[in-house]
């Protein structure tokens, strides 16, 4: 019946769910953006990494720096294995990622054609010395590491790897051209000391490039999964009983430590502290952060919803033009037998269906702002060799908008339906 | 000796407005019988329809006793006064009072349903009545695609949908042609015949009062039953007090 009485004057109806719609889509667009938004600044903040997460270094805690974010650690420690169970055990603490590294000499592709040899390896012309770095790339979503462009190697992969700015660097590559390394290959070999002439003995991989990344993990252009690291670290370890002294007496160069919530980011630190280890975390920085991003969050809902009121306002007004029209129908319903509340509850499902048609509309309209936006600036950022936005919307925007518009409708619409429902019978009987 | 069916006891009724209060009925006794079919004129605004309406329950009595099927008026609240509407009066009004946005099927289903009654037996019984009204074939339609003779019909269907003890028509032809008032004027006369109504017409069409009872005429507010005369040669009729 209320679907049927808003045709019966199709244009008030329509220009009516148009101003819902247009209220809805700005409301939609704008607390998607400003969600995304946040969610990148928080994102270039922490690296990719929870905002719970914290870092530990393989380094005694700095007394002089304690609490703040990013202290600087004191004398190198090692970490080691039953370190980081401890860890694990900490109030608050839901996962401890250990990190593993290992130097290397890495030849690029283009660069190994022609050159020396060693030991039997692959040709040394244009190598570099760098780090490889070992972390669990299944739990990415909690590690300062970002997808640039491609993907993360196998689950345990030992023969995939991904590369950092860095390494594009050494191929004379820029960001932009991130994508033409996806598929190559690069020879990367741990060394060992050799005994008694110090000779060096290499252990080659050829592994293929399936990624490129921002990672703030550990120091190196490389990312693997720790399994080919760590047999590259105990390569390396190897050469030690033979007389090299600098060779890592431990796996772990550090670990990720992820938190509960933000609010125990200090406790944890505090916990991890008392183990002996310094640890870093932009808990402050993503506080004060947080805060800006509130109020910009807030000042943009608050234009979409005086949008939404403007919209709502039009409601009301079409509807007591529809009391207005109607006094007879009213009064007839009620001669019928209608009561009050079935009057106003006319009116109210008309409202609602207008707020539901017009929110379901302007949310669709709000996305398709919202995705045109995102490809827009990702298309400017990734020019810009710079990481994208995800263009991924929460279920609970839309949604929120299409029940705010139809509740904000019935709000708008309840003043006229109890005006309606307060009609005497009496108008039924008036010429 | 049974109740009466209507039963008005010294009923007034003012409106009091900015220019001062007007007085639309004084003194109003009336007592029809169940099944009593009475006919009212008076001119305009002469307080025909300010008594439907307190008759109907669409407005409480000022003063004095109303007692329609045995529910004095004065007792029920605004929930009462639905429930009285929906179910021991009905209405038929000169301007059909029919909704735009329904089809007849749904005009007189509406009824039903502010009455509680289920689905399945309103279906059944918005069919059956709008069939005994002739209408079979124009369920679907909607009110501007019915002749005036038909959305009476309609509204009389609803009129009766929920067995009211009481019609109350307001000019029920006044906007018919002579035919259809006819079929309208057979229509309600064949209620009180079949269903026991009692009918309360407001009508100056000498047809339609020629099938009442009684003829009541109101005159500043009094009510008084008046005999009626034949029409004249030229179709014109008049009353006379009794």
């Amino acid at each position: 019946m209320a679907g049927r009485e808003l045709l019966r004057r199709p244009g008030r109806a329509l220009l009516t769910m148009v101003a819902v719609a247009l209220a809805t889509a700005l409301l939609t667009a704008l607390v998607a953006i400003a969600t995304t938004g946040r969610t990148r600044v928080l994102d270039q903040i922490t690296h990719g990494a929870a905002l719970a997460g914290i870092s530990v270094a393989a380094a005694a805690p700095n007394p002089a720096d304690e609490g703040l974010d990013d202290p600087t650690p004191g004398h190198s420690k090692i970490l080691t294995a039953s370190a980081i169970q401890a860890m694990k055990h900490l109030p608050h603490v839901t996962a401890v990622v250990p990190i593993v590294q290992a130097e290397v000499i890495v030849i690029p592709p283009a660069k190994a054609l022609a050159g020396a040899h060693l030991g039997g390896g692959p040709s040394v012309t244009g190598s570099y010395g760098d780090n490889i770095v070992g972390v669990d790339l299944s739990r990415s979503s909690s590690l300062p590491i970002s997808l640039v462009v491609g993907k993360y190697p196998a689950v345990g992969s030992t023969t995939e790897v991904d590369v950092t700015a860095g390494y594009l660097n050494h191929v004379g590559l820029g960001v932009a051209a991130a994508h033409e390394v996806i598929g190559t290959e690069v020879e990367i070999g741990a060394f060992k000391v050799l005994s008694p002439d110090f000779r060096i003995g290499f252990r080659w991989s050829t592994l293929q490039i399936v990624g490129v990344v921002d990672q703030q993990a550990g120091s190196g252009d490389f990312l693997a999964y720790p399994g080919l690291v760590r047999a590259d670290v105990q390569w390396t370890a190897g050469g030690r009983i033979n007389g090299d002294t600098d060779a890592p007496r431990s796996p772990y160069v550090g670990a990720l430590v992820e938190a509960d919530q933000l609010s125990n980011v200090g406790e944890v630190r505090s916990g991890i502290a008392a183990i002996g280890y310094s640890s870093s975390a932009p808990e402050d920085v993503i506080v004060s952060v947080e805060k800006y991003l509130h109020v910009i969050e807030l000042i943009l809902t608050a234009i979409g919803l005086v949008a939404l009121a403007i919209a709502a306002l039009g409601i009301t007004n079409a509807l007591l033009a529809a009391v207005r029209e109607r006094r007879r129908e009213i009064g007839v319903m009620k001669a019928i037998g209608a009561r009050d509340r079935d009057v106003m509850r006319a009116f109210l499902v008309e409202a609602g269906c207008l707020g539901l048609v017009g929110g379901i509309f302007g949310t669709a309209v709000g996305i398709v702002i919202f995705v045109g936006i995102g490809d827009f600036a990702n298309s400017y950022l990734t020019s810009q060799g710079l990481r994208g936005v995800p263009i991924t919307l929460a279920t609970d925007i839309p949604v929120g908008a299409i029940v705010g518009a139809a509740l904000v409708s019935i709000v708008a619409g309840a003043f006229p339906a109890r005006r309606a429902s307060r009609l005497s019978a009496r108008e039924a009987v008036e010429a | 000796m049974s109740e009466p069916s209507v039963l008005v006891e010294g009923l007034s009724h003012r409106y009091v407005r900015r220019e001062g209060t007007l007085e639309v009925l004084r003194d109003v006794h009336l007592v029809l019988e169940r099944g009593e079919y009475v006919s009212l004129v008076g001119s305009s605004g002469s307080g025909k329809s300010t008594l439907l309406a307190v008759l109907g329950g669409l407005e409480r009595p000022q003063s004095g006793r109303v007692t329609v099927a045995g529910t004095d008026l004065a007792s029920l609240n605004g929930d009462g006064l639905a429930l009285y509407r929906r179910q021991t009066v009905g209405f038929v009004f000169q301007h059909f009072g029919l909704l735009e946005a329904l089809t007849a099927f749904e005009n007189v289903e509406l009824a039903l349903t502010l009455n509680g009654v289920p689905s399945s037996v309103r279906r059944r019984r918005a069919t059956e009545l709008l069939c005994h009204v002739g209408l079979a074939a124009r369920l679907s339609h909607r009110p501007h695609e019915l002749s005036g003779g038909e959305r009476q019909r309609v509204a009389i269907a609803r009129a009766i949908a929920n067995d009211p003890d009481v019609i109350l028509a307001d000019e029920p032809t006044g906007n018919l042609d002579v035919e259809a008032a006819e079929t309208v004027a057979d229509l309600l006369s064949s209620l009180r015949r079949d269903r026991g109504c009692t009918l309360v017409v407001v009508t100056h069409n000498p047809l339609m009062a020629s099938h009442a009872d009684a003829h009541y005429a109101l005159r500043d507010g009094r009510l008084t039953e008046v005999a009626m005369q034949v029409a004249d040669p030229k179709g014109r009729s008049g009353y006379e007090l009794a």
